[in-house]
């Protein structure tokens, strides 16, 4: 059966469906639906102090007496050199003027890593699965949380990337396709160019590594999550499809220029968040292409670029998106989880 | 159980795998063993006069009663402005040099648009199946070779280019993923970096048109067989899998190159054919893309860069693979279809 394998027992899962930990997207309710429909429930900390995280994990505790994972990126300090963002700055305050946002902010933002105050926070309220992106922190970090019976996660974008993953003590690895939406989670600096789609990454981190593979890319209905599980998949991570869900953080531009996607409106660009993330290609990602400027380093590039959607011009909005938006519907966690397990087990059934 | 379909019953194969007609690499006795162990073999008519044509379509019938599956690609004369062509001879005049190769050739080729021969040597041959790469040539061409009987077939890169390949007429459509080796098939100037994984590719097509869809790139293993029909792939396309066997014709560093590469080796470029293709990247791609130049339109920058090969050095080799080149090594067709066979069934039966 493809809803038990040895992943789903340590974690306590009915079904192997991860909802993505997606930044600010993700809420404690998305988490708590789909943890309480049986699949495991993400909450992204992108940014957040540990007080804050704490207090959405306790969100989640009770919403839901399920597993969480809870996701943080690493990033080093944004610092860059004054003329990048100079230059950034003086091209977006005529756009910043266009929509009577006033003067272009300065650059914001500091390093992400896991502090202190964060371990802490996960060693007290130790939720199951901490999932990282970008890599991984210190070693000490990961031995810490380790030591606490936490699960380990992080993405691989290739298989050379999930070999150091599993070298470095990770339970489990994402294998991460180029379909996927969001941030690029390389960490080793290979070209966007050379990373490989799903259906080539997949069984090759399968063959690679012993650990665990949780498939992402791509997949957002019965056929593409039965598709993972054939490739050798110990389950799936959705992030799209679950941004079409109610309990989404979402602005309404993005929610209709989801419902409007098709196959090929979205490229990877590390234009608007200052890291290589995959969105629907709008004004703001051609404007900045044409600029030929270099963009600052994740997240001082997105403190920038951010203000220009929340007026809720779809053309200047940041429309995060994979390519299988259209393969997704409007509809809510708990539903979606239903849904993807019933067609799954359909289509499994139906070649045997 | 395999998926039966009209595409496996009208064309009378056992299996619904196609051997991808690559260019020049397919030959008549790699298609007669595909195509004897119950797929479709296919041989492609990259530049042949009608003549040719006609020997290697009766060198497959000397060695196979089955099925065979004839490719045209279409492209425009490809004259350009002298400034190119001359810039990229400059260029290559020094690494010619290096290879003690002389004085680079004044540019080569025509246009390809299955000519009034051609239409008539396929009318007298009937191959069971014609396809084509880079679109469609014109609709009479496609009428008469219709009314002769013969299955049509051309590669999609996006749903719209699906759409458009459906309602030209063709009886299937190619769902040619990211993934995939060789010359992406486009033609409607979508962006390469806009185009699908197979992963969101195939099950979008599969939902947009009515005809056959098959699945093409990273297809390489009963894994990967079995997830495409889970995708809704009524067969599937192998080009990569194929040119590891010895009835390809398959310079040696080539197939060095192929028993070495992982999943992120390769890369999508024009300037090697004047076609975005997908190759192993290597120092020739590197030191066209650092030039900055403009490629000559295909075949054109082919008949330039393809000498370089001819010493024998990998680097300068026009090195086709696509991103599964590891997850198959077979050394012969036959050796390849029954393992093939075999893993799909197994994997089709894991999960019932």
């Amino acid at each position: 059966m493809w809803s038990s394998n040895p992943l789903t027992e340590r974690l306590k899962l009915k079904f192997p469906i991860f909802q993505a930990p997606m930044g600010i997207i993700t809420t404690p309710a998305m988490a708590a639906a789909v943890s309480n429909a049986g699949g495991l429930g993400g909450i992204g900390m992108w940014g957040l102090s540990a007080e804050d995280a704490g207090r959405r994990i306790a969100g989640f505790r009770q919403q839901s007496p399920g597993s969480l994972n809870v996701n943080y990126p690493l990033w080093p300090d944004p610092a860059c050199a004054p003329e990048i963002s100079e230059a950034m700055r003086r091209h977006l305050q005529s756009l910043y003027d266009a929509k009577g946002l006033g003067p272009v902010p300065e650059p914001q933002g500091v390093a992400s890593e896991v502090s202190p105050e964060h371990v802490a926070m996960l060693l007290d309220m130790k939720p199951e699965v901490v999932s990282f992106h970008f890599g991984l922190p210190e070693p000490g970090v990961v031995e810490a949380i380790k030591s606490a019976g936490i699960f380990i996660l992080s993405s691989a974008t290739t298989v050379a990337e999930a070999r150091i993953l599993e070298r470095r003590g990770v339970d489990a690895v994402i294998a991460q396709g180029t379909e996927a939406g969001g941030h690029r989670a390389t960490f080793s600096g290979v070209d966007i160019a050379m990373q490989p789609g799903l259906f080539a990454l997949l069984p090759q981190v399968v063959d690679a590594v012993k650990v665990p593979v949780i498939a992402a890319g791509g997949i957002a209905d019965g056929r593409t999550a039965a598709a993972a599980f054939v490739l050798g998949a110990s389950a799936v991570q959705m992030g799209t499809a679950f941004m079409r869900c109610d309990e989404a953080s979402m602005f309404d531009a993005h929610r209709a220029a989801l419902a409007e996607a098709d196959d090929s409106c979205t490229v990877v660009t590390d234009l608007i968040s200052g890291r290589p993330a995959r969105y629907i290609r709008n004004k703001l990602v051609d404007d900045l292409v044409q600029s030929g400027l270099k963009p600052l380093p994740i997240p001082a590039q997105l403190n920038l670029t951010w203000p220009l959607g929340a007026a809720g011009d779809r053309d200047w909005a940041v429309l995060l998106s994979g390519q299988s938006a259209a393969l997704a519907k409007d509809t809510n966690a708990a539903e979606l989880v239903l849904r993807l397990a019933e067609e799954t087990t359909r289509r499994l059934r139906a070649f045997a | 159980m395999w998926p039966s379909n009209p595409l496996t019953e009208r064309l009378k194969l056992k299996f619904p795998i196609i051997q991808a007609p690559m260019g020049s690499t397919s030959t008549p006795a790699l298609a007669a063993a595909v195509t004897n162990a119950g797929g479709l073999g296919g041989l492609g008519m990259w530049g042949r006069t009608a003549e040719q044509a006609a020997r290697r379509i009766a060198g497959f019938r000397q060695q196979s009663g089955g099925s065979l599956n004839v490719n045209y690609p279409i492209w425009p004369d490809p004259r350009c402005a002298p400034e190119i062509g001359e810039a990229m001879r400059r260029h290559l005049q020094s690494r010619y040099d290096a290879h003690g190769l002389g004085t680079v050739p004044l540019p080569q080729g025509e246009v390809t648009d299955v000519g009034p021969e051609h239409v008539a040597l396929l009318l007298e041959t009937k191959p069971e199946v014609v396809s084509f790469h880079f679109g469609l040539p014109e609709p009479e061409v496609i009428e008469a070779l219709k009314a002769a009987g013969i299955f049509i077939i051309s590669s999609a890169t996006t749903v719209a280019e699906a759409r458009l390949l459906e309602k030209s007429g063709v009886d299937a459509i190619i769902a040619q993923g990211t993934e995939a080796g060789g010359h992406r098939a486009t033609f409607t100037g979508v962006d390469v970096g806009m185009q699908p994984g197979l992963f969101s590719l195939l099950p979008q097509i599969v939902d947009a048109v009515g005809v056959p869809v098959i699945a093409a790139g990273g297809v390489a293993d009963g894994r990967t067989a079995a997830a495409a029909f889970m995708l809704g792939a009524s067969a599937v396309q192998l080009g990569t899998a194929f040119l590891h066997c010895e009835e390809a014709d398959l310079r040696d560093q080539h197939r060095a190159a192929l028993s070495e590469a992982d999943d992120a080796s390769t890369v999508v470029t024009d300037l090697i054919s004047g076609r975005p293709c997908r190759y192993i990247r290597n120092k020739m791609i590197d030191d066209l893309v650092a030039s900055g130049l403009k490629p000559l339109p295909v075949p054109a920058q082919q008949s330039l860069t393809a000498p370089l090969g001819g010493s024998g050095d990998r680097e300068w080799t026009a090195l086709t693979s696509g991103q599964s080149a590891a997850l198959s090594k077979d050394r012969n067709a036959a050796a390849l279809m029954e393992r093939l066979t075999q893993e799909t069934t197994r994997r089709l039966r894991a999960f019932a």
